[in-house]
């Protein structure tokens, strides 16, 4: 009897086991349906023009976001660090599938690269249906799409012009709104500014710290107003000797001869952006090639504390080409994009919450955040986003339609490592010929990619 | 006495024996040396013979190339150019130059007065405790517009880091290391026996002749010793020249791990920065077999000088 009902019971537990054994295993799965988490990605310190600015933003969004999905948990990241340990950061992320993110903000300026590695999801099919896309920049349309497909879509873009100090243009008796026609125009007025003491005349960057941004932020912008503006060309070889290298060279040896320039240190620093933002207030700079995001960091919208004088103190002007040939704005034009992780689970909520971003209202407020030029030519009317800085974002958007985009391929950080190696040389040894500083980019190209890759254009 | 000659030369001592617990006791350790240092060494070593990217087409998909890597590192001009800058700010700056400044110094402090010799030792041993990073700022203010140093060689507008740049950075890694190679010759020269300096001071030798014929073979093994700790510092001292130069004006102070730093994280070519790594490695395992064999051979050369002496 006895061994019956132990038998009996026995066997009761043990269903009765197996069962919350079960219930135990399985309902972990099912929370898993429940609880998605979307990891975003961008670069923390050196993308927004304000970190706090930018990671209050990406909050905005998601809140925005979770009233559609309130089970979906989104995780933003910021990557600290500057322009190449960020991109090497956010390079590692990616190798590991639980630290890949969903949703990645990567600058353009290596966009040919990221696609390459396979990291990021073609997204062609689903921009059909976004309302925005068919109003987008078709420069930048262009630019984004690699044999068809669209793998990042951008949020804005930053452009390169000239601003000036009126105050101290004043001192040296030169008339102002300053519109120079040609690049001679701008060193004549730069040497005419060395009379006043103490200041610098003409600043602008160059040296091989800050990488693909560093063409971008100075020699980048005048070779794109050169004779000759090609990098690449279309059979795949690198220019590494043209007309165009030859005249920014010269520029820059002329320009250092003349001794306009700020001291080499600062220019050729890692963080010398940062520098003519603060200075400028201070009237220690007179001519400055300036991202569009320096005239944003004096408004009240972005900093405290800022400068009220900004609008009537400085000028902005864009840069000239060479001769002054049409339409004479020379800008090499780098945006920030959204992209979504090739190995995310979750694609369709990723692709919402991209859609969501680049809505009226979140691209203008971000273009604040991260002080960009709208990608839809007609936000960059909107009263609202020329008001916070007037009337300098006006000028850059009109900069922005005639830029120049940097090379898709992956080596254009070697042939941008080159060309800054040519500028600086001649910058830090102003004897030094432009023949001789050409030869080194020509070597430093060459032995990097190999003869075949390289071609001298006459 | 026949007894200890005996215990030296090894024979009469019971055989060693193998003690199986020191495996066990010896795990940790080796397991952390195969984990942290043999495995991702041996990785690294691995990756070198691919065509393995940062951010590029070979990221995901990278394949072993064999020594495709290597041909194209003899093929480099740049390689031989980084191998010429690491031996001159190795060698010079590290070897040779820390070891005579930390050599100065120590003999300064010694002769000098106490209360001196206190202040500047411990100036001497604060820069050498300073952070890299901090040595770089110091020293890239000190050297650029307005600095001290352009200043007084009276040429204070220009930029002495950037038209010498290898002579600052070898003299900054000279200030950076000289306390440490300071602290080793203070100690070695206090084991100077003073009877024979003072037989040479009664033999009217002068100071030159005492240093070269008494102190300095008493200092062999030191100077060794802070020959080969000072090249193998000065090797990794990758943070110094990467903040003042980030490898120089068109890579004039572009040392071998900088040039590694730069191929895999600015050109994104992970795989061919890795194989300089392994250079790298192979370079400073050669400057630690040659530094042990020194001081096992200075040991034992002590160890056998003593017995004579006595006798």
């Amino acid at each position: 009897m006895i061994k019956i009902v132990r038998g009996a019971s026995a066997r009761c537990v043990g269903l009765l086991l197996s069962a919350a054994i079960a219930a135990v295993l399985t309902s972990p799965v099912a929370l898993a349906d429940e609880q998605i988490t979307l990891k975003v990605v961008y670069p923390g310190d050196f993308e927004p023009a304000t970190p706090d600015l930018g990671l209050a933003w990406w909050k905005g969004v998601i809140a925005q976001f979770q009233k559609k999905h309130p089970n979906v948990k989104v995780d933003v990241q910021p990557v600290p660090g500057g322009f190449s340990d960020s991109e090497s950061k956010i390079a590692l992320l990616f190798k590991s599938p639980s630290t890949a993110p969903d949703i990645v903000g990567l600058a353009d300026l290596n966009y040919g690269q990221w696609v390459s590695t396979g990291y990021l999801l073609p997204i062609q099919d689903r921009l059909a249906t976004a309302s925005w896309w068919a109003k987008f920049n078709p420069q930048l349309k262009a630019a984004e799409t690699i044999d068809g497909k669209v793998y990042g879509v951008s949020q804005g873009v930053n452009v390169y012009g000239l601003i000036y100090d009126k105050t101290l243009f004043a001192k040296a008796g030169i008339p102002t709104p300053w519109n120079p026609k040609t690049w001679a125009d701008v060193l004549d007025t730069a040497k005419k500014l060395k009379s006043i003491p103490g200041i610098s005349p003409l600043w602008i960057q160059t040296g091989t710290a800050q990488g693909t941004f560093g063409v971008f932020a100075g020699p980048g912008d005048f070779l794109a107003g050169s004779s000759d503006s090609t990098i690449f060309t279309k059979d795949g070889k690198w220019v590494v000797d043209s007309k165009g290298i030859r005249e920014v060279v010269a520029f820059y040896k002329a320009a250092a001869e003349a001794g306009v320039l700020p001291p080499a240190s600062q220019i050729m620093d890692t963080m010398a952006e940062s520098v003519p933002p603060t200075d400028m207030p201070k009237h220690k700079i007179a001519i400055c090639l300036a991202g569009n995001w320096f005239t944003d960091l004096w408004t009240k919208a972005l900093n405290s504390p800022y400068w009220p004088d900004a609008p009537q103190d400085i000028g902005v002007t864009p840069l000239p080409t060479v001769n002054g040939a049409a339409p004479n704005v020379a800008s090499m034009i780098g945006g920030w994009n959204l992209s979504i992780g090739s190995a995310s689970k979750h694609p369709d909520l990723a692709w919402e919450l991209i859609d969501l971003a680049q809505s009226r209202e979140n691209m203008l407020s971000n273009d604040i955040a991260v002080a960009l030029v709208p990608s839809l030519p007609e936000y960059a009317k909107d009263p609202e986003f020329l008001n916070v800085a007037p009337p300098f974002r006006e000028v850059f958007a009109k900069i922005a339609d005639t830029s120049e985009i940097a090379p898709l391929d992956p080596n254009y950080s070697v042939w941008a490592q080159g060309f800054l190696t040519a500028t600086q040389a001649v910058v830090v040894n102003p004897s030094m010929s432009v023949d001789d500083a050409v030869a080194q980019m020509n070597d430093y190209v060459t032995n990097q990619v190999g003869p075949d890759a390289v071609v001298t254009l006459k | 006495m026949t007894g200890r000659l005996e215990a030296f030369a090894g024979r009469r001592l019971p055989a060693r024996r193998f003690e199986a617990m020191s495996l066990v006791f010896m795990s940790p350790a080796g397991l952390l040396l195969f984990f942290l240092f043999l495995a991702p060494v041996g990785y690294s070593f691995y990756l070198g013979l691919t065509n393995l990217q940062l951010i590029g087409p070979n990221s995901v998909h990278y394949r072993f190339t064999g020594l495709f890597n290597v041909r194209a590192m003899l093929r480099d001009r740049e390689f031989y150019h980084s191998l010429w800058v690491t031996l001159l700010f190795v060698v010079g700056s590290g070897a040779i130059g820390s070891t005579i400044a930390g050599l100065v110094l120590a003999m300064l402090i010694q002769k000098g007065a106490r209360a001196l010799g206190a202040v500047v030792g411990g100036v001497a041993i604060l820069a050498c405790t300073l952070p890299p990073v901090t040595v770089a700022v110091l020293w890239h203010a000190t050297t650029t517009v307005d600095g001290i140093f352009p200043m007084l060689l009276g040429m204070a507008k220009s930029e002495i880091l950037y038209r010498y740049p290898m002579t600052v950075v070898s003299v900054a890694n000279v200030w950076w290391l000289c306390g440490l190679s300071m602290l080793m010759f203070g100690a070695a020269l206090r084991n100077i026996s003073h009877e024979m300096i003072e037989a040479a001071i009664l033999e009217r030798a002068n100071g030159v002749q005492r240093f070269l014929r008494i102190v300095l073979p008493s200092l062999r093994p030191t100077i060794l010793t802070s020959a080969l700790l000072m090249s193998l510092l000065s090797f990794g001292n990758f943070t110094l020249i990467f903040l003042l130069t980030g490898g120089g004006p068109a890579n004039a102070t572009n040392i071998l791990p900088l040039y590694s730093y730069m191929e895999g994280f600015t050109f994104h070519r992970l795989a061919f920065g890795a194989m300089l790594g392994n250079v790298i490695v192979l370079m400073s395992a050669v400057l630690g077999v040659l530094f042990v064999l020194i001081s096992r051979y200075s040991a034992r050369r002590t160890a056998t000088a003593r017995p004579e002496v006595e006798e």
